[in-house]
């Protein structure tokens, strides 16, 4: 069967009556809606309703939470090397200590 | 509205953005909520990307320098806020549904906003089962009838290679109707 004209010009998807009518409308308050969320400082969502994916790849908000937590992490590990450090250390000198 | 052009919406963006976006809207809106919608099928998603296009697209349109045409701009935006919504559904499914009726039964609208006969569930059963990168092409040639220039700024793909992959998936969809 070929592809043609006639396939073409029939459109089974159906929209809500007024839709398209009233597609502006709702753009625009959409829009509004999210320009005031951007100012309050407010997490932005979809249209959909749902929050956007944070940990989606290549969003913008995953890089910014990483560079946020780049001091703690550093702090983090200084905390357990020098742990680590002080442990070898101790078992260094009581190993020393220990009479053979 | 009747005289809506590129041209005129260049004239205004940089002195009135929101009269401008408004523009756009009444010059794109149909065409770009259609062509998303034969993407992901149902009009509940067509319609969260539609919004998600135009949101991404007010966010950036007092820094369009217009050395694309708006068109090429706003389709590309719009082709990948569809393929998001396509595949988180995939990724909530742990499958790619490839077939309306999977698609529609999944949904809340079921087949509420869906009135095709057996030949017309087929040709999109047959398009939903291309590789992605070919159903958008297919997509835009053949119902969006978007010229292959066009189709390239969009895709970032040569037309040399669009016309050989839109001529695979007329191939692919002629041979599926025959098949079924």
């Amino acid at each position: 069967m070929k592809l043609n004209d006639e396939i073409r010009k029939n459109n089974p998807f159906k929209v809500p009556e007024g839709y398209f009518d009233s597609l502006k409308e709702r753009t625009i308050a959409a829009i509004r809606e999210q320009e005031s969320r951007h100012q309050i400082g407010e997490p932005e969502v979809s249209a959909a309703g749902t929050r956007y994916d944070d940990t989606a790849e290549g969003s913008p908000r995953r890089g910014a939470r990483l560079i946020r937590m780049k001091p703690f992490l550093a702090l983090a590990a200084a905390i357990l090397g020098f742990a680590i450090l002080a442990t070898a250390m101790a078992r260094l000198v009581w190993s020393g200590n220990k009479v053979v | 509205m009747p005289g809506i052009n590129e041209e005129k919406i260049r004239a205004v963006v940089a002195t009135d953005a929101e009269k401008a976006f408004s523009m756009i809207i009444d010059l794109y809106g149909t065409k770009l909520y259609w062509h998303i919608r034969r993407l992901v099928i149902t009009h509940e998603d067509a319609d969260d990307a539609l919004q998600n296009t135009f949101i991404n697209a007010w966010r950036n349109i007092s820094s369009f320098r217009f050395d694309s045409s708006l068109l090429t701009w706003l389709w590309s935006i719009a082709t990948n806020e569809a393929l998001t919504i396509i595949r988180k559904r995939d990724r909530m499914n742990n499958i790619s549904l490839d077939d309306v009726e999977g698609i529609l039964s999944d949904s809340a609208e079921g087949s509420s906003w869906f009135d095709g006969d057996e030949a017309e569930v087929k040709l999109q059963n047959a398009i939903l089962r291309l590789p992605e990168k070919q159903r958008i092409v297919f997509n835009m040639k053949y119902f969006d009838d978007m010229t292959y220039e066009d189709i390239s700024n969009v895709t970032g793909t040569s037309v040399g290679a669009l016309k050989a992959s839109y001529h695979h998936a007329v191939k692919k969809i002629e041979q599926f109707l025959e098949d079924n």
